[in-house]
């Protein structure tokens, strides 16, 4: 097929089936028309637009997600099939509890720019593409463009030193990752001599070398974006600087969407087999590595926010064991465990950073553990919530950050690795006691002097509020039922094998 | 086996967790909060009865069966049961806390309304983890409740409380951390022999483990027993949460946590493998006589009264080690009745340990001395409590410690059963002697410290936490028949069941060594085995 016919062939049915990011690419470009024609009233009304995007997408992605659409688009460089769906989706969820803990801080810091939804929104855009990508270059493509508008998010309070520090760390990290990701990209398309993602397992017996040396820097790039040690470093500084936000959006979004397309390549370009001989043994020391030492620093953290960006550090590794067992066990059941992990670890994630946000003022985050001492007493609700989250993260049943763990153990169990197993579980032990840590300063501990602590709900707003809420309710019914989910995840783990239609 | 019209056991566990619910959002004050409360636990306790009128007590199998499916793309479900063991050691949790909260009023000095919901979420969970025969199910809420007893001790404990709540919560989390994987990789071996992937106790319970595995399956489950127990060298938290702990928070953590480790013990190390537990039986009683034995030495020399107290529940559950390990009928009766008295008694120490820090804010021991003189009721009370806890005939710790040493001292399986019988019935007499000397140093002789001249004897809310109690320890030591009768089948069947299953795992992995001393299976009991394991193919 030629460029004329492949230009000629683009029609009305790739659009339609890559709406639930066209409507999100639409909704950013209105929202900066709209920042043009009505400077002054734009704000508000970019959040509710951002926010209708984006329950807009997620609603059509769950819907295809659930009649178990498969749509390919673009000839074949895209396709929405259940497995993109299901990320699609919980991308969208993660944006939509990142927008909603918005608003109101950005106010207080007197940066609400309707330019901050637009970039959530182009983003996103990315992202749902990346887990839908089938060729190397769409997926490059698709992670620049949720890549780029990121950077600027980190940014986007620009006279804060550590906020513009934190960007430029971020974005040349970024930038080094992605030179990497293209160097793979043609290594491997030098030995393939195709970008396809089904068709690049021909390289091995053309190339073995350049298929093996591709490969490892592909990897090396997606384990950047997800914070795996050794190539975590820029995770804590990039969360610790950026507006709560966005780091919001940084640990839940721009954290599950890489695994989209990691996956993919790792299944669907490498196949079962390969992964065996190939990289599952490295996966599996890199599992160990970023549990433990995500888990360990932490330790010592006293800046949550910090903290928090060592544990999804750690919680990465959890991830990874999931998708070493996932290879070991040849089953895909397996890897709905992976994505079960993810939409808990979205919502726990969440309402962790949302509660930070609503007691952060208008020159000071309270992001210092000492920020929280005496919380329980004086907002015992906001306690509540907070003490549920950090829960579900320890991996505390009946929350769902249990059964995301106990799937993800239990799949390990099947294929054997107990061993790797005992090390995760005590990782886990281990990652109790900086979350406790946390626990103890808002219930345990009383301010020094003897006088009570004073917390206003600077933060508060109802978009907040309502934020904090969905997530706390998510944690705990999606754990108890947390069987719904998991099916269709089956559903959506099952698509990666079928062949395009 | 059709009880299960009424769902009277998820009824059980889930009307405290709805009471807390309940407490949390009440809208009026705080004070009628602590009455909804204290309903609830009531209600609770009373429901319990319903649930001891509705058993049968001459079958030993699980009663009252509720099941349904929870995850099944894993096997989980939701099953509860009572037996003997359960019947009683639920009793024992729903009678302690309505004590437990009728003392919180008045002791508790800050966010009382956040200090009883806890204490009924943990209520909740204790009951549950009683009742779940899914090994899910169970570490569930086995899990759960770590985080309000960490909370009580965290928030409304001593000056040392954070050290504390944090060393339990990370203590049992490790123990109970290793148990997950063993549970899980138990099922997934089932599942690699039958196909069926099942987390249901009844059926795991029929599968038997090759030795080599199951010596490692057992280790990770019975750490986290161990530690919860605590069996010696892993007692360390237990001085610290104690002593940190408010009042109702020792109260219940002696009074029903520890029983937990030994639960699980009968429970899960037994009937899932149940070779290994018996080869290991002479190591895990010699613990038990360490712990007696040591722990009784170190209550001797505490300064604190609470800590004393504290070393002292590591003495009293060291005979619960050694009865069940003793692996007779009487030594399992004793082990059991040991945890009911340990519970009723040392839960009456901590209550009364309590009062007097509430009007002291001191418990050392050599701040006191002649309180009779000021507090008869309550030095009568403490006298009363401290010889039901030696173990004085007529009064409740008597009859498990007997029962227990008899048992051990007719045991076949345990080499040295006499040496060890012995060296446990010097922790009798060691009792004796911490309680006793300490009694004396606080209640007779001369008033010496001066702040101790006016304090006021109990009120009579505190008279209506301790009185029951008293009366338990009494009528338990008295007359002990109506638990032991409820008691026996199900240790028998728990006896023959695993001496049938250790001798059916021996004949098909072979011994390495000649069969050491385990007694013919009892073709009398056997129909009652047979019953069981057709409630098992059931599911």
């Amino acid at each position: 097929m030629n460029f004329e016919t492949a230009v000629a062939n683009l029609g009305f049915r790739d659009l339609a089936g890559i709406s639930p990011a066209l409507n999100l690419i639409l909704a950013g470009i209105a929202i900066l028309a709209l920042d043009a024609i009505l400077p002054m009233r734009s704000k508000l009304l970019s959040a509710w637009i951002a926010l209708l995007a984006l329950a807009g997408s997620l609603f059509a992605s769950l819907h295809r997600l659930a009649v178990g659409a498969d749509i390919s688009a673009f000839n074949h460089a895209v396709r929405m099939d259940p497995f993109a769906n299901a990320f699609s989706a919980i991308i969208c969820l993660a944006s939509t509890l990142a927008v909603l803990s918005a608003p109101k801080y950005l106010k207080l810091r007197e940066v609400h720019l309707a330019e901050y939804y637009a970039l959530i929104l182009f983003s996103v855009s990315g992202m749902v593409l990346f887990g839908a990508s089938q060729d190397l270059l769409m997926m490059f493509l698709a992670l620049e463009t949720m890549s780029i508008p990121v950077y600027c998010l980190v940014g986007f309070t620009r006279t804060n030193v550590y906020s513009t520090e934190a960007s430029m760390k971020y974005f040349l990290i970024g930038a080094f990752a992605a030179g990497f990701l293209v160097y793979g990209i043609a290594l491997l398309y030098g030995a393939a001599g195709t970008v396809r993602i089904e068709d690049l397992a021909v390289g091995l017996d053309r190339a073995p070398g350049l298929f093996y040396s591709g490969m490892a820097l592909l990897l090396v790039g997606f384990l950047f974006k997800i914070g795996a040690v050794p190539f975590h470093m820029w995770t804590p500084d990039a969360y610790e600087g950026a507006p709560t936000p966005v780091t919001t959006f940084m640990a839940e979004a721009v954290k599950a969407a890489p695994f989209g397309g990691m996956l993919k390549v790792l299944f669907v370009g490498f196949g079962f087999e390969e992964a065996m001989q190939v990289w599952q043994p490295v996966l599996i020391g890199i599992a160990v590595l970023t549990m433990t030492v995500g888990n360990l620093i932490a330790l010592v953290q006293d800046d949550v926010k910090r903290m928090m960006g060592y544990s999804s550090i750690a919680h990465s590794g959890y991830i990874l064991v999931g998708v070493a067992a996932a290879a070991e066990l040849h089953s895909t059941d397996a890897l709905a465990a992976v994505l079960y992990y993810l939409f808990i670890y979205v919502l726990m994630n969440a309402g962790t950073f949302g509660v930070l946000i609503l007691f952060s003022s208008k020159d000071k985050d309270a992001n210092h553990l000492d920020d929280l001492v005496g919380l329980g007493r004086e907002r015992p609700w906001a306690a509540a919530l907070m003490t549920v989250f950090l829960l579900s993260l320890t991996g505390i049943p009946p929350l769902g950050g249990f059964f995301g763990k106990f799937y993800i153990f239990s799949y390990a169990i099947q294929a054997g690795m107990i061993p790797l197993v005992v090390i995760a579980i005590l990782n886990s032990v281990v990652s109790a006691y900086y979350y406790l840590k946390v626990i103890g300063a808002m219930y345990f501990r009383e301010p020094e002097d003897g006088a009570r602590a004073v917390f206003y709900f600077e933060g508060y707003s109802v978009f907040l509020i309502a934020m904090l809420w969905l997530s706390a309710a998510g944690v705990v019914y999606w754990g108890i039922q947390s069987e719904t989910p998991l099916l269709l995840a089956e559903q959506a783990t099952a698509s990666l094998f079928k062949p395009a239609p | 086996m059709d009880a299960t019209n009424l769902n009277i056991l998820s009824t059980l566990v889930f009307l405290p967790l709805f009471g807390a619910a309940v407490v949390a959002l009440w809208p009026a004050n705080d004070r009628s909060a602590w009455h909804v409360a204290l309903y609830f636990s009531v209600g609770e306790f009373l429901l319990n009865l319903k649930v001891l009128l509705g058993f049968t007590p001459e079958y030993g199998g699980f009663q009252l069966l509720e099941r349904t499916e929870w995850i099944r793309t894993l096997g989980v479900s939701y099953v509860l049961g009572i037996d003997g063991i359960t019947l009683w050691l639920t009793l024992l949790t729903t009678a302690l806390t309505p004590i437990v909260v009728l003392a919180a009023w008045g002791s508790i000095q800050k966010q009382i309304r956040a200090y009883l919901v806890s204490m009924l979420i943990l209520e909740g969970a204790m009951i549950g983890s009683f009742l779940a025969l899914d090994l899910i199910l169970f570490f569930v809420f086995w899990e759960m409740m770590l985080i309000p007893m960490a909370l009580l001790i965290g928030v409304w404990g001593g000056p040392r409380r954070i050290y504390s709540a944090v060393k339990f919560f990370l203590y049992t989390a490790f123990g109970s951390a290793l148990m997950l994987v063993s549970i899980l990789a138990l099922a997934y071996l089932n599942y690699e022999k039958t196909g069926y992937l099942t987390f249901n106790y009844l059926v795991l319970r029929e599968f038997s483990v090759e030795p080599g595995i199951a010596l490692v399956l057992f280790i990770g489950f019975a750490l986290a027993f161990a530690i919860k127990v605590p069996v010696v060298p892993f007692h360390t938290w237990l001085p610290d949460a104690h002593t940190e702990a408010p009042t109702g928070g020792s109260v219940i953590l002696a009074g029903v946590l520890l029983k937990f480790g030994v639960y699980g013990f009968f429970r899960f190390c037994l009937p899932l493998f149940p070779d290994v537990a018996l080869r290991a039986a002479p190591c895990l009683a010699g613990l038990g006589v360490v712990g007696i034995v040591y722990g009784a030495l170190i209550s001797m020399v505490q300064t604190d009264i609470k800590k004393l107290v504290a070393y002292s529940s590591v003495s009293h559950l060291g005979f619960c080690m050694l009865g069940l390990f003793s692996f007779t009928l009487e030594g399992m009766a004793g082990s059991v009745y040991v945890m009911l008295a340990h519970g009723v008694s040392t839960g009456a120490l901590f209550l009364l340990v309590g009062f007097l820090y509430d009007r002291r804010h001191t418990r050392e021991i050599s701040d006191f001395g002649g309180i009779t003189q000021v507090m008869p009721f309550y030095a009568t009370a403490f006298v009363f409590t401290a010889l039901a806890s030696i173990g004085l005939p007529g009064l409740c710790g008597f009859v498990g410690e007997f029962l227990s040493l008899a048992g051990t001292f007719l045991s076949q399986s345990l080499p040295g059963a006499r040496w060890l019988t012995a060296a446990a019935a010097s922790g009798v007499i060691l009792s004796a002697v911490y309680l006793l000397w300490m009694v004396q140093r606080v209640f007779f002789g001369e008033i010496r410290n001066d702040r101790n001249r006016h304090l006021a004897d109990l009120t009579t809310r505190e008279r209506c936490a301790i009185l029951p109690l008293m009366a338990l320890m009494v009528w338990m030591g008295v007359y002990p028949e109506p638990i032991l009768s409820h008691l026996r089948p199900t240790l028998e069947s728990l006896k023959v069941f695993v001496t049938i299953k250790s001798v059916q795992i021996d004949a098909e992995y072979g011994h390495p060594e000649p069969p050491r001393q385990v007694p013919e299976p009892q073709p009398g009991n056997s129909p009652e085995i047979t019953s069981e394991r057709a409630v098992a193919y059931e599911f």
